[in-house]
């Protein structure tokens, strides 16, 4: 069963057409690879999904329910998360209380509830620290807890997002160059990371610069090329695909 | 001999009980300081919560505050209504003013392609409807305030304090402490941080931000109202005016605090208040306004984020 379905999603920025006519899909539990070379229109295909910019033109079902044009936050309580190229974090707060934030929409109370403590609240709010503390544990923060976000290294912080990301019980994870900047122990254990997440059925998609990691990672890979789809499949075909190789390379007589 | 001793004596007793006068008027000036300072710093922090959510100035926070206690004022002198439910009347008014403001000045703008500055324009258009109407309804003289409930002053060694003082610095630090704790522990205080760091990512991990914004601006005013009233207490009189010069007091305080700092705008009133009065004391009473913006340029060439703010938002 699709999780997600875009389909034909244009996005203009006046007269610059950023995505043409774009659409693929992404089964549940799969990991999908987006790659193309830079301003192919990897980014802006993430911020129409989540919501930041709807398409034009197009749309784009989440399990099911069209999501083009809902509010961002309503989009994150169905299920989809994402991390950011450029890493996001409430750098003034501290590692839990960013776990804890990206579980707002999985607690019951409400905002004006949120107001007051009351032994329902107390207890949701423990539950809620619970909850951060094993997401912590599992992508090594957890004896980070109570530093301020801004005080951890770089790789520390990338992980730190997709903790946060987790926490809002995604079905559907966005990754935006997760391996941005991680050397090559950091990128090995980010991809064992990703991988141990299939145990929860959770599907991903993933933009990545590093070949040798979206190559491996991914299940099948789509590559945009001047804000149009060139090509799709197994990583194998994709490698192997001449409109791909033309992309990254050049045409072959301009190479020459 | 026996003369000179008697001199001494008596030249050591003098000196003694002069220093005892001494510091009994700083510590009596240091308190009134405090006073004054604490509503201000309440003023403050209705500018600076609404500035870390919206990255704007709210220029008719004073106007919002001043309304609804003038409007509380009256139900007191003309209604005889008490005090206590003076406090309720000014921050429901308030919150309400603040409502309306957020629904015609903040939200039509918001996320329209605008110039930075619109907002800040719409709610001085928001300020001047305000003045106009207080000036129309509650006309444009000062009114006293009732104070009789805390007449009286309660001695601390060789400082006096107002009852009336004492219980403004009471409510509202303790409004204050509440706050904060507010703000640091539960859910809707972690949206209202997460959402003034930063917007965007708050919405995309789920945050309804609009819905944020609405509650901040609302408790921005409704602080605002509670000033109202320690403001009129303080003065003794409320009139339409205050709202534009105790406002300004507060904008001071928000830069000196370092903007949408919380903790910030609570010490900067606290200082700015005792700096104040300090300078009447053993200055001239002219020079009290300049000499609290002098402090104010002085602390922004030491420290230019203000100095509670951090330096990435200067």
């Amino acid at each position: 069963m699709d999780i997600l379905r875009v389909e034909h999603v244009t996005r203009k920025f006046g007269g610059l057409i950023a995505l043409d006519d774009v659409s693929f899909s992404i089964e549940k539990g799969e990991i999908v690879g987006l790659i193309g070379p830079n301003g192919a229109g990897k980014t802006t295909l993430f911020n129409a999904i989540t919501g930041v910019f709807p398409p034009t033109s197009g749309s784009i079902v989440f399990s099911g329910m069209a999501i083009d044009h809902l509010p961002a936050h309503r989009i994150t309580a169905l299920g989809l998360a994402r991390t950011f190229q450029n890493i996001r974090l409430f750098k003034e707060l501290s590692v839990l209380e960013n776990v804890m934030i990206g579980r707002h929409t999985r607690t019951k109370s409400g905002t004006f509830r949120g107001m007051f403590k009351t032994p329902f609240e107390r207890r949701e709010e423990e539950e809620t620290r619970a909850r951060a503390y094993d997401l912590l544990a599992r992508v090594g923060l957890k004896k980070r807890a109570q530093d301020t976000a801004g005080s951890l290294p770089y790789g520390e912080q990338r992980r730190l997002e997709i903790a946060r990301a987790l926490a809002t019980e995604p079905k559907l994870l966005l990754l935006d160059e997760p391996a941005a900047g991680m050397n090559e122990s950091e990128t090995h254990s980010l991809q064992d990371l990703l991988v141990s997440f299939r145990e929860w059925g959770l599907s991903m998609l993933v933009v990545e610069h590093d070949m040798g990691f979206v190559m491996s990672l991914s299940d099948r890979i789509v590559c945009l090329n001047f804000g149009a789809k060139i090509a799709e499949g197994t990583p194998e075909e994709v490698q192997a695909h001449p409109l791909v190789i033309e992309a990254y390379l050049g045409r072959e007589e301009e190479a020459v | 001999m026996r003369k000179d001793c008697l001199r001494f004596a008596k030249y050591d007793s003098d000196t003694h009980g002069g220093r005892g006068r001494i510091a009994a008027m700083f510590w009596q000036q240091v308190i009134n300081g405090l006073t004054v300072g604490s509503t201000y710093s309440l003023i403050a922090v209705g500018y600076t919560l609404i500035f870390g959510v919206l990255g704007m100035i709210n220029m008719a926070h004073g106007q919002i505050f001043i309304f609804g206690a003038i409007t509380a004022l009256l139900t007191m002198t003309e209604l005889g209504w008490p005090l206590w439910l003076a406090f309720i009347i000014s921050v429901v008014v308030s919150s309400i003013l603040g409502w309306i403001l957020e629904l015609t000045a903040f939200k039509p703008l918001r996320k329209k392609d605008v110039p930075h500055l619109a907002p800040l324009i719409s709610t001085i258009g928001f300020a001047t409807v305000l003045d106009d109407l207080m000036i129309k309804l509650f006309g444009a003289d000062s009114r006293a305030f009732p104070t009789e409930p805390f007449g009286g002053r309660v001695t601390f060694g060789p400082v006096q304090i107002r009852v009336v003082d004492f219980v403004i610095l009471g409510v509202a630090l303790l409004l204050m402490i509440v706050l904060h704790l507010w703000i640091e522990r539960t859910k809707l205080g972690k949206a209202i941080r997460a959402t003034s760091e930063n917007i965007d990512t708050a919405e995309i991990l789920g945050i309804p931000t609009d819905r944020v914004i609405v509650f901040t601006v609302v408790l921005a005013s409704g602080l605002g109202g509670i000033a109202g009233i320690l403001l009129g207490l303080a003065y003794g009189a409320l009139m339409p005016s205050m709202g534009l010069t105790l406002g300004f007091k507060g904008l001071a305080v928000l830069v000196l605090g370092g903007l949408g700092n919380v903790p910030g705008a609570m010490l900067g009133g606290l200082i700015l208040g005792v700096v104040e009065v300090l300078s009447v004391a053993y200055g001239q009473s002219t020079y009290r306004d300049a000499v609290a913006f002098l402090m104010i340029m002085i602390i922004f060439f030491i420290r230019p984020q203000g100095l509670f703010g951090s330096q990435e938002k200067a």
